[in-house]
């Protein structure tokens, strides 16, 4: 057990990717009711658009900013053509999940038109590693890891501190009070889904330049990044964060440890047995059920 | 802020019929609050009292007929109510933000008004010792820890804190013991004191019916009296809202 | 022939007119044999997934899991020749067994966590597929025996297994339609709708929704023994994550909740991407942007949207609330008690009833009896503890060990909430909880079939559900709302269909919840009137309500809460002139003044 630590520490820097993109999940579920299915693809789209900015010129840290803005605004696109004229019928959770499905669908359609299948090479951010703990990290993965830092403590700055913040908790906490109170529940859902979508982004970008861009680059980290939704509660972005570095350590330790081919098996099993002792995830709020 | 002291004083509805899924709620109602006064609408459950407190705030577009606000027609627009025209509303069973503390309840207030920051907590400062002690002192709790009463209050205060010149109260007194009442209508008092029009929506006549100088009875879907609040008139019309012809 | 019979026919009908055209006769070509045996299974599938969420509103996004137990059980059985039918029987009992152990647990989740649950489940089946080799053959798959039936010669053909596939479908919808349209479908949507007034009549949620998955599951399984049988081979990928997404696609665009729905989901799913196979790069285009064309103009999914279409068109007139109802008066009320239930026998008595929310005290030694046929009336201002009382009454507050609640000699506290029922024991709410999906015949009905065994024990004659809905829409004038969803229906009709509720599961002992508020005058002199009527017939009411000079009014007996603590008992009069009630709720101590809307028809003291 004495690589413990150097496993840990991966597992934190592979984490900030879930961590972010469950972060992006909960934000635009807290505003609209919606589980994007297809967050993930939005933000790859947005960074294969950059990638060839990148490619023709442009400098890679306005890349990931015009990443962001990008997604952010393909976020605020989604929200408006295909989410809000949905209207709020009995079922709409499962309807508007079915309907993001269909947009990642079609954005996957999309790249496949536009870049072709192969997968595109992406520059580097940083060249090098370090040594911690006796395992090699990337001073890419470790940017990535402090750029997803900065992200999500301006993201909690925003919304404890900003008048505008407040009002998008006001909203999840009660949209028809928000309404009566004057609070524009359109650009609250605007907002929302530009962040969401934008810090997904980031994580995408990121994982683009970790390995390669590809149309399928966020498919499985997406997949952990949903399993630490559910693990710190579908309703809290404090909850979503720490969940998604827990499924990054989790994943890590029971890849090392136990079964490298009954990985997910593992993740799953703990977090059903986290599920049953607090059924709305670990932060989330209890049920409210009237008797 | 000048500006907002002269916005929202009269509001007014004419010709009002609304329908939820077909069901008649509000048939031809005609109402105009003259600025300052202090406004009792009452009428038994039912009678359509919450859909007229929500299409006068503009929270409820009507199904037919018209709505002004300052005599400029404002039948069309519902997304962010009038708050920031100066009509506030101060919903049946409060709707205060439970999970958030009772300082950016407040402060949402004022928001909602489109208030910039340094007025915002000029308000507060102003808004404040207009609340119950645990309000004052517990700014950092979260609302839904608050007793029935003090959330009432608070209620009150989210609306205050948009400088509102019309405020209208649906059910203040609901589920609140009848000292608690007292302590909410007392504010009221000063509010319309100083000149905000105050319209209150309630089932149950008594308190209201002590601060109210104009009377307006509503029963099922129709205005059956409106008028002032104190001749035996108005008695006859409440004894009528409530009871049927038959007695 | 009744309609529902002649549908059924149809189907059966169908199905085997079908199931020949694809069978051992070379009537089409393997193309068409493929395509229609993918139809079928993917119908069973989605079928199922449907059933599920439309019925219970759970929703499985690991429904591949229990395909996976039909195929393989197929895949193992055929090998030791074993006949279609076993195979069958096997792997729905399995499934079952599975689904229901699941099931039992759904009602703890959050509709999106139970989701999640499911798939966390498909997610480990197909990690124990890729390494289980010695039963499912790994990640390379399995070969697949002929199918062997009793009721053929000869095994059946791969290409001809389309046959099995149809008739397997046939049973699903038959199955499908009956659960939708029988007693267990509407407990399973009252559940759904209402899961506290589902345990005030007597159903355990839990076993509902475990029947519900089982079952669900049981017939997803037959998806799986299709797919073997026609697929000759099993593929691991046919029950990966994707495709248990694909059913809920099935599921939503088809429309949630309708068997027809099913068929219109599955054939979207099988065909679309079919469809578009010699196209490629527009495949993903196709089936993406039809998925969001479907939702975005027909909201709720195909089969619903044109039925709604449909029925617009026809015009299907709104119940008119500009009519009164006819009143119930209190002897007619009485009868109509009288007919339904014997008049309460024992005395419910609640000594010392203590309840404590993390040290602070709710309740604190609350003591008082309703002896037989009297109304018992509980005030006191808010926070006073009626609501918690009435919790522990209904079973959904634990109080102290010190705690004693008996109806008679029965020993109430040892029950869950739903056992209270057969004891005799309901309760209004206040806010009606009606079941939202069922028409008000539907759940007198449903109610009625649970309050049977009561009625047997207590020998009354009037006793099929039937027969007792109609009793007790006419007793209450119901008559013009009896076929529309509570939803339809004006507030106060509402709420006498909630006292309907409590008559037809045969209450003697009722505990009401606000049964004043939100009623106007007019209703709530009928209120009175049925108050009264309930109690002369010798039903116990304990009254909660804010209301207390409708209470008094009521009242044999008024016990008074103030923080937990019983403030005063007694009759109303003394009540009325208490001077720790009129401190309670006025701060000081002058009389509780009639208020006028009410002093002036009916004396306070009357």
């Amino acid at each position: 057990m004495g690589d413990l630590p150097a496993v840990i520490v991966s597992g934190i820097v592979s984490g900030s990717a879930y961590a972010l993109l469950a972060l992006g999940i909960v934000i635009i579920f807290r505003s609209t009711d919606t589980v994007n299915f297809a967050i993930g693809d939005i933000g790859t789209l947005a960074v294969f658009m950059t990638a060839t900015m990148i490619a023709a010129g442009l400098p890679i840290w306005l890349g990931l900013i015009a990443a962001i803005v990008i997604a952010g605004l393909l976020g605020i696109i989604t929200e408006r053509t295909l989410i809000r004229p949905l209207g709020h019928s009995r079922n709409y959770v499962f309807i508007a999940l079915v309907v993001t499905i269909g947009l990642g669908l079609l954005i996957h359609a999309g790249i496949f038109v536009g870049w072709g299948t192969r997968p595109q090479a992406f520059p580097v951010l940083i060249e090098g590693t370090v040594k911690m703990f006796g395992i090699a990290l990337t001073w890419n993965k470790i940017l990535a890891a402090g750029i997803a830092a900065v992200a999500m403590i301006a993201i909690a700055w925003f919304f404890k501190k900003t008048p505008f913040g407040i009002a998008m908790r006001a909203t999840a906490d009660d949209p028809v009070a928000a309404r009566m109170v004057g609070i524009d529940s359109g650009r609250v859902a605007a907002i929302a889904w530009f962040l969401g979508c934008g810090i997904a982004a980031i994580a995408s970008f990121f994982l683009a330049a970790d390995t390669s861009l590809n149309p399928n680059l966020t498919l499985s980290p997406l997949f952990r990044a949903f399993a630490g939704v559910f693990l710190g509660g579908l309703t809290s972005m404090a909850g979503a964060v720490i969940g998604g570095f827990t499924i990054g350590v989790l994943d890590n330790v029971a890849g090392r440890y136990i079964s490298a081919s009954y990985r997910d098996t593992m993740v799953f099993a703990i977090i059903v047995l986290v599920l049953f002792i607090r059924p709305a995830g670990v932060l989330g709020a209890g049920r409210k059920e009237r008797v | 802020m000048a500006d907002t002291k002269t916005k929202g004083g009269t509001v007014a509805v004419a010709g009002i019929v609304h329908r939820y899924a077909g069901v008649l709620a509000l048939n031809g109602v005609s109402l105009d609050v003259q600025p300052g006064t202090f406004t009792a609408v009452l009428g038994p459950n039912g009678a359509g009292k919450s859909t007229l407190a929500q299409i006068l705030c503009g929270v409820l577009r009507p199904t037919q007929g018209s709505v002004t606000v300052d005599g400029v027609a404002r039948t069309r627009r519902s997304r962010r109510a009038f708050v920031e025209d100066g009509v506030v509303l101060v919903p049946e069973g409060r709707r205060l933000f439970g999970q958030l503390t009772v300082r950016e309840n407040l402060l949402l207030g004022a928001y909602g008004a489109r208030c910039g920051t340094v007025e915002m907590h000029r308000r507060l400062a102003e808004t404040l010792p207009l609340m119950p002690r645990a309000v004052q002192e517990g700014q950092e709790r979260a609302a839904a820890t608050l007793s029935g009463g003090e959330q009432q209050m608070l209620a009150v205060g989210r609306a205050i804190m948009a400088a509102p010149r019309t405020i209208v109260l649906d059910e203040p007194s609901l589920g609140l013991a009848p000292i608690l009442i007292d302590k909410v209508y007392e504010v009221l008092g000063q509010l319309n004191a100083s000149g905000v029009t105050v319209v209150v929506i309630e089932q149950i006549a008594a308190h209201a019916m002590r601060y109210a100088k104009s009377l307006t009875v509503l029963d099922r879907g129709s205005i059956v009296y409106s008028g002032s609040a104190t001749d035996d008139a108005a008695e006859e019309a409440l004894k009528v809202g409530y009871l049927g012809h038959a007695t | 022939m009744s309609p529902a019979n002649m549908r059924r026919l149809a189907i059966i009908i169908a199905g085997i007119a079908l199931a020949i055209v694809v069978g051992p006769y070379r009537m089409v070509g393997d193309y068409v044999q493929f395509i229609v045996a993918a139809l079928s299974f993917y119908f069973i599938a989605v079928l199922s997934v449907n059933m599920l969420a439309g019925l219970c509103g759970i929703w499985s996004l690991g429904h591949t899991a229990y395909m996976a137990i039909g195929a393989y059980t197929a895949a193992n059985l055929t090998k030791m020749g074993v006949p279609v039918e076993v195979i069958v029987l096997a792997s729905i009992s399995l499934s079952f067994v599975v689904g229901y152990i699941l099931g039992l647990s759904a009602g703890r989740f959050s509709v999106l966590y139970f989701g999640l649950l499911t798939m966390a489940l498909a997610l480990a089946g197909t990690e124990i597929i890729g390494h289980w080799t010695a039963v499912t053959g790994g990640d390379d798959g399995m070969k697949v025996g002929k199918a062997i039936t009793l009721f053929w010669p000869q095994p059946i053909e791969t290409k001809n297994a389309a046959m099995i596939c149809v008739i397997l479908a046939t049973l699903a919808y038959l199955v499908g339609e009956a659960v939708t349209n029988s007693q267990l479908g509407r407990r399973w949507l009252a559940v759904k709708g209402q899961r506290i007034a589902s345990m005030s009549i007597g159903l355990k949620p839990h076993v509902e929704n475990a029947t519900a998955f089982g079952m669900s599951a049981a017939i997803a399984s037959l998806a799986g023994i299709g797919m073997a049988f026609s697929m000759a081979y099993i593929d691991p990928v046919a029950f990966s994550l994707d495709s248990g997404v694909t059913l809920i696609v099935g599921t939503v665009v088809g429309g949630i909740g309708s068997t027809l729905g099913a068929v219109v989901g599955s054939a979207f799913i099988t065909a679309v991407p079919e469809l578009a196979r010699d196209a490629q790069a527009i495949a993903n285009f196709v089936y993406g942007g039809a998925m969001i064309a479907v939702l975005l103009f027909l909201g709720e999914g195909i089969v619903p949207a044109i039925r709604h279409r449909i029925r617009h068109w026809k015009g299907r007139d709104k119940v008119n609330t500009n009519v009164p109802r006819q009143a119930v008066d209190a002897e007619a009320m009485t009868k109509l008690v009288s007919e339904l239930m014997p008049p309460a026998r024992h005395t419910l008595s609640l000594n010392a009833v203590s309840v404590q929310f993390s040290g602070l005290k709710a309740l604190d030694d609350v003591t008082f009896d309703i002896a037989p046929g009297t109304a018992v009336g509980l005030i006191g201002p808010n926070g006073a503890g009626k609501t918690s009382l009435l919790n522990v009454l209904s079973g959904f507050y634990k109080p102290l060990a010190s705690t004693t609640v008996k109806l008679g000699d029965a020993d109430i506290l040892a029950l869950p909430p739903s056992g209270r029922a057969a004891l005799g024991m309901g309760r209004t709410f206040q806010h009606a909880e009606l079941f939202p999906e069922l028409t008000i015949r539907q759940m007198l009905l449903t109610v009625a079939a649970l309050g049977r065994p009561l009625r047997r024990a207590n020998q009354i004659a009037l006793n099929e559900p039937e027969a007792v809905a109609e009793r007790i829409i006419g007793g209450l004038g119901l008559a013009p709302y009896a076929d529309y969803m509570p939803s339809e229906l004006p507030f106060g009709v509402q709420k006498v269909a909630d006292i309907g509720r409590v008559l037809a599961i045969g209450a003697s002992v009722v505990s009401m919840d606000e049964p004043f508020s939100g009623l106007d005058e007019h209703e709530r002199s009928e209120l009175r009137a049925i108050l009264r009527g309930m109690r002369s017939a010798g039903v116990s009411i304990l009254i909660i309500d804010h209301a207390v000079q409708e209470v008094l009014s009521l009242a044999d007996k008024v016990v008074v809460l103030d923080f937990g603590k019983m403030l005063a008992t007694g009759e109303p009069d003394s009540i009325r002139r208490n001077p720790e009630v009129m401190k309670a709720y006025f701060g000081s101590s002058h009389h509780v003044e009639p208020s006028p809307e009410i002093s002036t028809k009916e004396p306070a003291n009357g």
